[in-house]
């Protein structure tokens, strides 16, 4: 009995002491993150059968217990992926949103001026120091379109560096949990089925960082190890093995890295990572990079091709008519370098209203047609078979006409990006300020002769291009004369010697205030006018080229009013809406994202509440377990003592 | 539920920051007056203010363009007042010359007037800008509008054209009026028709005043009075050659009506002498005045009738320039008043882009205090809470 005294108090003094060590051990780790709360579980030992009855021989320890819920954890990998998703794209949104709606940053300050530069240009179109001022604005713009453009595109490389930069950690932290799991398949073995806690805890944290960067699945496999999954389930941890993730330029845009999975082979993978910050870093490219690059570039050809269309109708301080105002660079075209047949294609754009702003995917299918992939609705269209040639056919698509190469082989791949490039590449075509082009190049006049109240109303150019004036530079050919020859007939002449005009058409009928080009025999000189009132016999109206009509400044009207006209999506936006646009866009996600992440956020820090409620160190619980086995020890040391007494007594009696 | 002691700390911090980031937040709203501190916090906003501010700009540049043009309507109607004076004094100077008896002395200096009055049309005629631009030749603003030509008189060498300019979104007023309105768009003679006596007359006849029997009834045609003999004349529709009536008997005074034309014919007309009425063409008021200057300056006592022909005929073609100045006048002013109405307009859509912008943007700066009052307040309190809390540790009564 009293060895089953002694024995009993010992085992109680080593539990205890155990226990004890436990709480310490707690108390130790009580702020050490991913640390879980470890509780030692105590078991009586099987009693001893003495005559009839069961006598207890004391108590065991049976396991130190760590204290985890895998599904909260599960759930906190998942959050905590998404909230650094999130993070990563709102920290790209903001920039750019800040940058296109920020008042000095922007492009419409700038657009403004530009605009109200004209209006003073057109107050005083001979002046030379307003068309100074009127070129800055415009250079100010220029500047503008580059700098925003650059910057965005900036970003671009930036995300690059970073995709380069997380690869490397992730690469790290699968080594690391391959020789864990070596660690923990060994702990395991010798701890009979159950590894090491701290080990275990060890692992979880570096499972949380992993799903920080990208999506994972884990698979215990009962030995300890854990398997450790990416994407379309690719293993980046098996066992004590772990494999590489790796970048690679993306094939149709060598400018974009790509993630791969070195495990078997090469397979691209970017699409797959829908979450954690790699994955953020890959939606930031087509939520804000391209969006933003693209519709400014929309814009930036647009404002170009429109202004520069008016600016030719129009004629310089020196009387020649006025060119380009912007340039901008052409469509970016990439070819997959794995092409058989074709290395690139002819992409202009054509019609400012019906462009996009998207970028596009052009591939010959296997039945030889060109087929178009809309790579923002990926919608597509087949475009036409390959063209037999010889010579290319002309597709107009989207506002851009694509020159469909016969020499295009099946399988062939290409990217197109209309206008990506354009912001970037937005220039200035003139520095020339007697270049800029503010009057009409033509004038017309009604004989002092006449008698009528015929008057000229609603000049107009349209093509500048036309022989009336590519004839001769800074003249018109020929001057046109407008005689009425009976009350409501009228005959055209040629007037380029002004004695003796020539008849070119003769006999036309007079609707007041109709147009007088193209007439009924189809004379076009390039430009339209109208005649109002009731003409006398003999009247005469004259148009000649506005040599001297400097101070006219009709064009620049034409040019401003322009920024009041929907020229984009169709007919709906005008330049400022096209921009405005944009900025909603941006801004409408930047809302949205912020509003996710707060959500996000609020329901990780539950989860980890909920986690920290399993696993944490509540230090007054650990506290009233320490006086607990505490006590339980001083009372296993009491019945040492008591054991000891009796035995004395025994002994005394003897 | 089990609080771990850590998880107790991190909410604390959390609550902690997140109310000190509000504060953060409000503070330096009221140190900038904004509302919004980045688009980010607003983007529909954001986007909002972009249109107002673009709309703000084009009102700025609308007002800068209607200054511009108040400034030039009435430097222009300052030009009109003072042609329309000049007109004034040569219609006054003809109308001393028809009345009364003077000597070929007098004549010579009525011509020096007359040509004191020309000389000062045409210095208005050329005045420039502030730039330094010719005001009155159209858009031709580096040409010099009126020039004088031994061979071809005064000539306008400035185009019909006036610019125009934006006053309000799709509203244009015209800039100003060209030399070609002020000077050479105004018509001879009277109701379409120009009189004038035949420079070989010998006899006395002149053409009093000439107008149309019936409103619009005068066809065009040229038309020509031929005196046969004293006190007899053939009436000849010189457009189609043809005589109308021959043989018609005069007396000094009477009416003659010919072709939809009244004209009284006065004097005594010697045979061979011919009126002629021609349709009106536009002239030149520098020229009108020219001429007159020059009649004045060769007249002679002996031969009143043929001075007080284009007396008459000047004096209505004055009056043609002075109705013109009128019609331009009234012109300038209902542009000026155009000004005027269009600025208020975009005076008041100012204000409501304001008034918009500013609740979009600006900050409340009351609901602002008293919202930072609010905040400092739950964070002190959140301080003194964490502070009292923090250290309930069972440990410290072991």
């Amino acid at each position: 009995m009293a060895t089953g005294l002694l024995g009993i108090g010992a085992s109680a003094l080593l539990a205890n002491q155990q226990a004890l060590a436990t709480v310490s051990h707690n108390l130790a780790n009580a702020t050490v993150e991913g640390y879980s709360r470890q509780t030692v579980t105590m078991q009586a030992r099987p009693s001893q059968l003495l005559g009839s009855n069961f006598f207890g021989t004391g108590v065991d320890v049976g396991t130190v217990r760590r204290n985890v819920d895998q599904f909260i954890n599960q759930q906190i990998y998942s959050e905590s992926g998404l909230q650094s998703h999130l993070q990563v794209e709102q920290k790209y949104l903001e920039r750019v949103d800040n940058l296109l709606a920020g008042g000095t940053t922007g492009l419409s300050s700038s657009m403004d001026d530009f605009f109200a530069a004209l209006q003073d240009l057109s107050l005083d179109p001979a002046s030379l120091p307003q068309r100074e001022v009127a070129l800055q604005t415009a250079d100010t713009l220029r500047q503008r379109f580059q700098s925003i453009g650059q910057t965005i595109s900036d970003l671009d490389r930036e995300i690059n560096q970073e995709i380069t930069d997380q690869i490397g950690k992730v690469n790290a932290l699968s080594t690391s949990l391959a020789d864990l799991n070596q660690a923990l398949g060994i702990s395991n073995a010798r701890g009979g089925g159950q590894a090491a806690s701290d080990l275990l805890d060890q692992r979880d944290r570096l499972i949380g960082q992993l799903s920080n960067f990208v999506p994972v699945t884990t698979a215990d496999q009962g030995d300890g190890t854990i398997n450790v999954f990416i994407g379309n389930g690719q293993a980046l941890v098996v066992g004590s093995k772990s494999f590489d993730l790796a970048t690679t330029q993306n094939s149709l845009d060598a400018s974009r890295l790509e993630i791969t999975y070195q495990g078997v082979g090469n397979v691209q993978i970017s699409r797959e990572i829908t979450s954690g910050s790699l994955g953020g870093l890959i939606n930031a490219r087509s939520l804000v990079v391209d969006p933003a690059l693209n519709q400014l570039g929309r814009l930036a050809v647009g404002v170009s091709q429109t202004a520069n269309a008016q600016h030719q109708l129009g004629m310089d301080l020196d009387g020649l008519l006025g060119g380009n105002l912007f340039t901008v660079g052409s469509a970016e075209v990439n070819a997959d370098p794995a092409n058989a047949g074709i290395t690139g294609i002819g992409v202009t754009i054509t019609d400012i209203s019906a462009l996009t702003g998207s970028d596009y995917r052009l591939d010959v299918d296997g039945s030889s047609d060109y087929i178009l992939t809309n790579l923002t609705d990926n919608s597509t269209q087949n475009l036409g078979a390959v063209p037999a040639g010889p010579g290319n056919v002309d597709v107009v698509v989207d506002g851009m006409t694509i020159s469909l190469d016969p020499a295009a082989a099946v399988g062939d791949a290409l990217l197109i990006r209309p206008t990506r490039l354009m912001a970037q590449s937005f220039s200035l075509a003139i520095s020339d300020p007697r270049k800029l082009a503010a009057a009409l190049p033509i004038i017309p006049s009604s004989s002092l002769g006449n008698t009528g109240s015929g008057k000229v109303d609603g000049l107009q150019m349209v093509d500048a291009t036309n022989a009336a004036f590519t004839t001769t530079a800074g003249a018109l050919t020929p001057p046109l004369l407008v005689r009425f020859t009976a009350p409501g007939t009228y005959t055209v002449f040629d007037n380029s010697v002004p004695a003796t005009p020539v008849a070119l058409e003769a006999g036309i009928a007079y609707t007041p205030g109709a147009e007088l080009f193209p007439t009924p025999g189809a004379i076009d000189p390039g430009y339209r006018m109208q005649i109002s009132g009731t003409p006398g016999i003999g009247d005469e109206f004259e148009v000649n080229y506005n040599s001297a009509g400097i101070g006219d400044n009709q064009n620049m009207q034409a040019l401003i009013n322009q920024q009041d006209l929907a020229l984009f999506s169709g007919g709906s936006a005008t330049y400022q809406e096209s921009y405005q646009q944009l900025v909603g866009q941006i801004g409408a996600h930047t809302s949205s994202g912020g509003i996710n992440l707060e959500a996000v956020g609020f329901s990780l820090s539950q989860s980890v509440f909920r986690q920290q409620s399993v696993s944490g160190v509540n230090l007054d619980e650990e506290a009233a377990n320490l006086l607990q086995f505490q006590q339980a020890f001083q009372a296993a040391a009491q019945t040492i003592s008591t054991a000891d007494t009796i035995f004395q007594t025994l002994i005394g009696v003897t | 539920m089990r609080i771990a002691s850590n998880q107790f700390f991190q909410l604390n911090l959390n609550s902690l920051q997140a109310q000190e980031f509000r504060v953060r937040t409000t503070q330096l709203q009221i140190t900038s007056g904004q509302k919004l501190l980045s688009p980010a916090d607003d983007p529909a906003g954001a986007t909002r203010i972009l249109a107002l501010e673009q709309r703000m700009a084009s009102l700025e540049q609308y007002d800068r363009n209607n200054t511009l043009l108040e400034n030039q309507l009435q430097i222009e109607e300052a030009a009109v007042q003072e042609m329309h004076g000049l007109l004034d004094d040569a219609r006054a100077l003809l109308v001393d010359v028809n009345n009364g008896t003077h000597t070929e002395g007098d004549y010579q200096t009525f011509g020096d007037d007359m040509g004191q009055i020309r000389d000062q049309l045409l210095s208005l005629g050329n005045s420039r800008d502030a730039n330094g631009e010719f005001m009155f030749a159209g858009t031709a603003t580096k040409t010099q509008p009126f020039v004088f030509n031994a061979v071809t008189g005064f000539q306008y060498q400035g185009d019909q054209q006036s610019r125009s300019v934006i006053v309000a979104a799709g509203r244009e007023l015209k800039f100003g009026d060209s030399g070609f309105d002020l000077f050479v768009d105004i018509f001879t003679g009277n109701q379409g028709i120009t009189a004038s006596a035949n420079n070989a007359n010998t006899g006395s006849g002149v053409i009093g005043a000439v107008s149309e029997a019936v409103a619009g009834g005068y066809n065009g045609d040229q038309f020509r009075i031929d005196f046969t003999a004293p006190g007899v004349y053939d009436l000849i529709n010189v457009t189609t050659a043809t005589t109308i009536s021959g043989g018609n008997v005069f007396t000094p005074g009477d009416s003659i009506n010919v072709g939809g034309i009244t004209a009284t014919l006065d004097g005594v007309p010697d045979a061979g002498d011919q009126f002629d009425f021609d349709p009106s063409t536009r002239q030149n008021l520098l020229t009108t005045i020219d001429n007159l200057a020059n009649a004045l300056d060769g007249a002679t006592v002996a031969d009143v009738s043929k001075l007080t022909n284009q007396i008459n005929r000047g004096l209505e073609n004055v009056d043609a320039a002075l109705e013109k100045t009128n019609g331009i006048r009234s012109r300038v002013g209902n542009r000026l008043n155009a000004v005027d109405t269009v600025r208020a307009a975009n005076e008041s859509f100012k204000i409501a882009y304001e008034t918009t912008l500013s609740q979009i943007r600006d900050l409340d700066f009351t609901e602002a205090a008293s919202r930072l009052t609010s905040e400092v307040n739950s964070l002190e309190i959140a301080h003194a809470a964490f502070a009292r809390v923090q250290n309930l540790s069972l440990f410290d009564f072991l």
